[in-house]
């Protein structure tokens, strides 16, 4: 996938979460995984999320199967380059995805937000609609 | 530090050899970049060390809850987290499991419900060694990104062992790489030109040698006969 390919796809506007998200599991974070985002053009997009309940860390990260991760929402996570600690990351080439995708812009507007309300500013920006429902971690 | 460099440089070029005394001051650098408190127990240390993508590694320094006294150094999970974006995990994969395990054996670093941690001395004598196990821990384990690879959408025209011995195949890598060592004998035995007899034996042993445990594998896995 490359560049014209990820924003034709983000620009799409009939994607689709029908699936419930639900946060879980032991040890010092919860998570969630294989969220189908369904989506017209055809590609198998997966989501998988993590939280800290302690260190308020949140991830969204978008993977197009067999290729990798084409997007990725990180508030309150390890600080990437100078982009700090909540940043969004974005395929910018193709290689990206095998690259884990290193290049991210800042984006503090995200910090001090909840799972939840991330993941509807998310849904609002990537033109996303969740027919399931969210469940906001404990 | 300038100052100490300096100094150094001076006396290493105006010397007919490096003092080894001067060298190791050299490098007196640290390796926190910056620390900022989680809560009352437990402290963020933003290291100088980098995960493949560009993101610093944190560790997290611990002190346990009572009536146990002393302190832990932990990844809070960020480690095995990474991984997870790229569909990486040491506990579903044979192979990335066993490389993680090594890593952590070597490091003298555990690894329980996806955290990583080594405990630390009550008189925080040894924590600048534990920093340094866990982050290295934490950069090595990471680099699994480099040994698993997404199947491509294409089919594979080379590199054949690169993907037998890197991958854990699933059915559908599995038949496309028995496809293309076929095509290829194929191709090898109709050509005009007698191939070089190790590349035709090479490919012979390597079916020989892959293709009963690959077979085995799968077909237990998907309920095939083992005789397809």
């Amino acid at each position: 996938m490359n560049r014209n390919d990820f924003q034709a796809l983000r620009h799409l506007d009939d994607k689709q979460v029908v699936d419930d998200i639900e946060f879980r599991g032991s040890g010092p974070n919860l998570s969630f995984g294989n969220i189908l985002v369904h989506n017209s053009m055809g590609h198998v997009i997966l989501l998988n999320g993590a939280y800290s309940p302690r260190t308020k860390k949140v991830t969204y990260n978008f993977v197009l199967k067999d290729v990798g991760p084409i997007c990725r929402v990180d508030v309150n996570g390890p600080v990437h380059r100078d982009k700090g600690r909540t940043h969004k990351h974005e395929l910018t080439d193709e290689e990206d995805p095998q690259k884990n995708l290193p290049e991210a812009d800042a984006r503090p507007d995200l910090e001090g937000k909840t799972p939840r309300q991330i993941w509807e500013v998310i849904c609002r920006e990537a033109k996303i609609g969740h027919k399931g429902r969210f469940r906001e971690p404990t | 530090m300038q100052g100490g460099q300096n100094r150094a440089q001076g006396e290493i070029q105006g010397a007919d050899m490096i003092d080894c005394k001067i060298i190791k001051n050299i490098g007196n650098t640290s390796v926190i970049k910056a620390c900022d408190s989680i809560d009352e127990r437990l402290v963020r240390l933003q290291t100088v060390f980098m995960y493949p993508e560009g993101s610093y590694v944190d560790v997290f320094l611990g002190m346990h809850d009572p009536p146990t006294s002393g302190f832990h150094l932990t990844d809070m999970g960020q480690t095995l987290s990474y991984l997870a974006d790229l569909h990486i995990s040491v506990h579903e994969s044979r192979e990335c499991g066993n490389i993680a395990e090594q890593v952590c054996n070597l490091l003298n670093i555990h690894e329980k419900d996806g955290e990583l941690f080594t405990p630390i001395r009550e008189d925080l004598s040894d924590a600048g060694d534990a920093i340094l196990r866990l982050s290295q821990a934490c950069m090595r384990i990471a680099d699994l990104q480099y040994v698993k690879r997404f199947r491509q959408t294409s089919r594979h025209k080379g590199g054949i062992n690169d993907i037998l011995v890197t991958g854990d195949l699933d059915g559908g890598q599995l038949l496309e790489v028995m496809n293309v060592i076929l095509e290829r004998l194929d191709k090898l035995a109709s050509e005009t030109f007698r191939p070089r007899f190790e590349t035709e034996e090479g490919l012979r042993r390597l079916l020989r040698e892959m293709l009963p445990q690959m077979v085995k594998k799968e077909a237990l896995e998907e309920g095939m006969s083992e005789n397809w």
